[in-house]
């Protein structure tokens, strides 16, 4: 998943990233909604709401989403900058593990956080709902930038229409025998289900842990990062075992 | 500033030198962050605003649901407003009194102390609670130093949403009004 980048990637590559980290991502989105009144995954609805509060005159509400966005903003900028000056300087597992690793922390930070030490202040909420958001920027940056665009799995606005489109394309014979848009129209249908059952569940599992809903979505993005950690591990065992078996052909 | 910014390329076009461009994205994003972070931790907050008395004016309907007969704007009936806030004895006299002490935010002006105040979202949702389970909520449509409107979902005797318009006013103009 993590492995591979751009167009070295393939269409199973971006199913299993796309779907993992939206099911992510539709769990921190419902979670945050029931804890603190707002959506974490999308800044889409962020814009017009700044956009209404500077209207209002609601100054403090104003600055209060500009900050939220930019913290999006930044966490989509910073996974992208890991990426881009990583490469070449460490292995690409371990580049695109950079970002994947900090947006593990940031929602560790808030799980620990909300677990501990929140008293339900108005302040602690926008900071952790910041928090959230900055990990959402992080890894809707790895997903996107790894993926040569082709994988978003924080939000489904862009994706909704290139599904709609899709859906309009196969009532033509030919485009239905298209490897390609078959392909994509599978990897956009597993980030839906994938983002609305991660919804699902965590709207679920919030009944039962609560706060601890988090460290879930943690355990989520661990398997992603490790998966690949695995991989490697098993393609490198069986590569020194050959080798040993067979010095000769070495 | 303009003439470091642009330059005049050979066939007459002005473009933005990239490199300063580069930099200004840097600066003005950092700068923008800068003056919202600063915004967030200084400015009055809806917290604090909402900290103290206020007297309500009036319960209004906003709009109402299936029943075009209501008219818009129309005064809430007593008993309507009195069956809405039937499960928040606090504010059941008129006088909403929103305490803080310390990390204790409480609804005063009652001998039950067990009722708990918190804003959520932006500062926009005002959660009450008792006991820690939340009892009602409202969404918070405008909020200054001396006005509150409050919207709440009705469904009771009539479906819609009632505005709850109050004043920021202590015990003295309250004692005034009635």
């Amino acid at each position: 998943m993590l492995r591979k980048y751009s167009n070295h990637r393939t269409i199973q590559d971006n199913i299993k990233l796309g779907a993992l980290t939206a099911f992510s991502a539709g769990m921190v989105n419902v979670a945050s909604v029931i804890v603190f009144f707002s959506f974490t995954s999308n800044v889409t609805g962020y814009y017009a709401i700044f956009a209404q509060e500077i209207a209002k005159g609601n100054w403090y509400q104003g600055a209060v989403v500009l900050f939220w966005i930019l913290l999006f903003l930044v966490g989509s900028m910073l996974s992208n900058m890991i990426i881009i000056h990583g490469k070449g300087r460490f292995s690409t597992y371990l580049t695109h593990s950079i970002p994947l690793g900090l947006e593990i922390f940031s929602i560790l930070f808030v799980g620990i956080y909300l677990d501990f030490f929140y008293k339900d202040s108005l302040q602690e909420t926008e900071v952790l709902v910041g928090a959230l958001l900055f990990a959402m920027g992080l890894q809707n940056g790895l997903t996107a930038t790894i993926s040569n665009f082709v994988v978003k799995t924080t939000h489904l606005t862009g994706l909704t229409t290139d599904l709609a489109i899709l859906i309009s394309m196969f009532t033509k014979e030919s485009n239905r025998h298209n490897k390609a848009l078959v392909d994509k129209f599978h990897l956009l249908l597993s980030i839906v289900i994938a983002y609305v059952a991660g919804g699902l569940i965590s709207g679920l599992s919030f009944a039962f842990l609560t706060y601890k809903t988090f460290y879930v979505v943690c355990f989520v993005l661990l398997i992603i990062g490790f998966y690949d950690y695995y991989k490697l591990y098993i393609i490198k065992k069986q590569y020194l075992q050959r080798h040993r078996q067979d010095p000769v052909s070495v | 500033m303009f003439c470091q910014i642009y330059s005049l390329t050979k066939n007459g076009m002005s473009i933005i030198k990239r490199k300063i461009l580069s930099r200004f994205n840097f600066i003005f994003l950092a700068l923008l962050l800068f003056v919202a972070t600063t915004m967030v931790m200084f400015y009055e907050n809806p917290e604090r605003m909402l900290e103290g008395e206020w007297v309500e004016q009036g319960w209004y309907f906003e709009k109402v649901e299936n029943n075009p007969s209501f008219k818009k704007q129309a005064i809430i009936h007593d008993e309507i407003k009195t069956a809405a806030i039937a499960h928040l004895p606090p504010l059941q006299d008129g006088l909403w009194h929103f305490e803080r002490n310390g990390n204790d935010n409480y609804v005063a002006h009652h001998e039950d102390k067990r009722y708990n105040w918190f804003l959520k979202g932006r500062g926009h949702i005002l959660e009450l609670r008792k006991d820690d389970k939340l009892v009602e909520s409202f969404v918070i449509h405008q909020l200054n130093r001396n006005e509150l409107i409050l919207y709440l979902n009705l469904d009771l005797q009539a479906k819609g949403i009632a505005r709850i318009v109050l004043k920021k006013g202590g015990r003295v103009n309250y004692a005034e009004k009635i």
